[in-house]
């Protein structure tokens, strides 16, 4: 919460440099975030992919890994889940849209298992593989919406033909404009929760986040923990990307995520990885990102605003739990017992 | 085929163009060993590569000499590097996290202070360098125009790598790097400053980056374009992992991405039916298959993204 007023600050501060009033901009970004059902409906809407990536990487978090592969995942899940939609056009929608939605956490869970499996079996850091799975996802698709999969009524524009709309995420609140796709990721918040709190995997998972020596004496299987974690967080990405085309795009492109995946690793850090806090965050950039948008349209001021206010409130909540007497303390625990283990 | 292939790829032209691109990651490179020689991994790399072509960008701008660009880009990187050296040596916080907050906050930062300065629609094109043929070197047959007939930020690059090599391995003060990359505790206990230590391997390794970053806007493209570097600092990362933390062998592996991305480029523009997709992906399967196959191979520096606190 402090982190949060003091990277306002500071960005008010920048707004301030730039030429332009911080207290009259932050009062049209609340009002552009919230101030009106259609507005606080695309607050929403894009709230919930951030929201689903952002468990994709608060999950492995806890388990000791930090997925940085959202991206690549985001882009793999939405295409399973438009293969899907369209390869199938007459299924019923009670049974088309919820496949979707499972081929976009198979995708991006196959995207997120490769580099857990690699961190589990071969020792290699998932912060290097996730990176390079990125591009190789992005390439895939790119390539594929350049050519197999081209929709050949789309006036030079790369993308697929529309999903059918029984795969599509149908409008829960017509003022609003907000689709089903919100539900379907806070009842995916509850089911993490459920999952790290309430089952053995999810134990086994925060055990080997909390040191995989120990974790390994104590009889966990750790490499099970490791993928199953990045598997889970790769497939809460796919279905992140999967609600964007089923739910807004409604064609998959290789230009849809403006960086979904990055804000995910903000989301998850904001949100203290906890998957209450993965929604509070998820909303709150959501709004910040929709509130800034208003801003540029009405006051001119640069759009990016948003970024840099988000890449502060991190540096904050960093530094301010590092800060923190305990962590301090705790941090000297562990170098001591790493140099022990050595 | 066969001959149309040696035509494309086998030419003065895309050789050149190959070591044109690996400038980039090589200098950047150079500089992410040091830091993490010196136990820090810093992925706040494209942030500082970010901001070093926002720099050298205005600086060029306001001088134009492309020249003070990029003094100008180098501090910029910098710059930022000192906010990474204050959160991960100071307060001791989570180095990955930390390099990936700049991130975001260096793109955002970047894109909105040149918004700011220059407007939404304009966007100014700056003194930038230009080939400069080395006299003598760049007549050598073959070898001379690939290598001696480059814009001088090429040039600056051998001189970079050649010095960290010397410096990280032969003199005092590299050796007190890697040991407190290596064992932080044992080089306290013999009187390094560890902290001091870290904090000039980590703002070396941003002045670095700044430089890499100059090429994309004093090279290449002679203004600022938000995001331009485009993932290469991620892409150092793992160019650091494969060459095994030394400098030399990292400015071999870059020319190699260099090359891809040379490649990719000839077939975008030829456009011969290879799309060009796999071409730009082939760099980065390379990189996975070869760090796989790498893999208990490479030997890290020990302490590295361990915070040190004193007792």
């Amino acid at each position: 919460m402090l982190a949060i007023v003091g990277g306002l600050l500071v960005s008010g501060v920048m707004i301030a440099i730039a030429g332009f009033d911080p207290l009259e901009t932050f009062a049209v970004i609340a009002r552009g975030a919230a101030g009106t059902p259609q507005s606080l409906g695309v607050t929403l809407t894009n709230a919930t992919p951030i929201l689903l990536a952002g468990l994709g990487v608060a999950l492995p978090l806890r388990c000791g890994l930090l997925n940085i592969g959202g991206e690549g995942q985001i882009y793999i899940g939405a295409l399973g889940a438009t293969l899907v939609a369209i390869a199938f056009p007459n299924l019923p929608a009670p049974i088309h849209l919820p496949l979707s939605l499972l081929a976009g956490f198979i995708g991006g869970g196959i995207w997120g298992a490769i580099p857990g499996w690699m961190r589990a079996v071969k020792g290699l850091n998932e912060i290097i593989t996730t990176i390079m799975l990125n591009y190789i996802g992005f390439w895939t698709v790119s390539y594929l919406v350049h050519g197999p999969l081209k929709d050949p009524d789309s006036y030079g524009y790369a993308w697929t033909i529309k999903v059918p709309v029984s795969a599509r995420l149908p409008i829960i609140h017509e003022v609003a404009r907000v689709n089903l796709g919100l539900v379907v990721a806070l009842i995916v918040a509850a089911l993490v929760h459920f999952l790290l709190w309430r089952t053995t995997l999810g134990f086994e998972m925060r055990a080997v986040g909390a040191g995989p020596q120990s974790a390994r004496f104590a009889g966990i299987p750790v490499t099970r923990g490791t993928i199953m974690s990045m598997a889970i967080g790769g497939g809460l990405a796919g279905v992140a990307g999967a609600v964007v085309i089923l739910g807004v795009q409604l064609r998959l492109s290789d230009f849809f995520s403006p960086g979904y995946g990055f804000d995910a690793i903000a989301v998850a850090l904001v949100g203290q990885t906890t998957p209450v806090g993965v929604v509070l965050a998820a909303l709150f950039f959501g709004g910040l990102q929709n509130g800034t948008g208003s801003a540029h349209r009405t006051l001119g001021i640069p759009q990016e605003i948003a970024l840099v206010t988000q890449g502060i409130i991190l540096l904050f909540v960093i530094g301010s739990q590092s800060l923190t007497l305990v962590r301090l303390l705790r941090k000297r625990r562990m170098v001591r017992l790493v140099e022990h283990i050595r | 085929m066969l001959s149309t292939f040696a035509d494309i790829f086998l030419t003065v032209e895309f050789f050149s163009a190959s070591v044109r691109f690996a400038m980039p990651l090589a200098v950047a490179s150079s500089g992410e060993i040091i830091s993490e020689r010196g136990g820090i991994v810093n992925i706040g790399l494209e942030g500082m590569m970010l901001a070093g072509a926002l720099g050298g960008m205005m600086g060029s701008f306001y001088t134009n000499s492309p020249w003070v660009g990029m003094l100008c880009g180098i501090l910029a990187g910098g710059l930022v590097a000192a906010i990474h050296a204050f959160m991960v040596v100071t307060l001791a916080a989570d180095q990955v996290v930390s390099g990936a907050a700049l991130n975001i906050g260096v793109l955002g930062m970047t894109t909105f202070v040149f918004r700011a300065v220059y407007g939404i629609t304009e966007r100014p094109i700056v003194a930038h360098f230009e080939a400069w043929p080395v006299p003598v070197l760049s007549r050598i047959p073959f070898i001379g125009p690939i290598l001696f007939s480059q814009i001088p930020l090429v040039y600056v690059t051998y001189v970079v790598v050649a010095l960290v090599s010397v410096v990280l391995f032969r003199t005092m003060w590299g050796l007190g790097i890697q040991s407190v990359g290596e064992h932080p505790r044992a080089a306290d206990s013999v009187g390094l400053h560890v902290d001091r230590l870290r904090y000039m391997a980590v703002i070396l390794c941003g002045f670095l980056a700044g430089l890499a970053g100059t090429f994309f806007s004093l090279g290449q493209l002679y203004t600022f374009i938000e995001g331009m570097t485009g993932g290469r600092g991620f892409i150092v990362l793992a160019v650091v992992i494969v060459a095994n933390w030394s400098p030399t062998r990292a400015a071999l592996v870059a020319l190699l991405f260099g090359a891809a991305e040379a490649v990719g480029l000839r077939l975008q523009a030829l456009d011969i039916g290879i799309p060009y997709h796999f071409a730009l992906a082939f760099p980065y399967v390379l990189t996975l298959i070869v760090y796989a196959g790498l893999a208990g191979r490479t030997r890290m520096p020990h302490a590295l993204g361990l915070p040190y606190v004193k007792d």
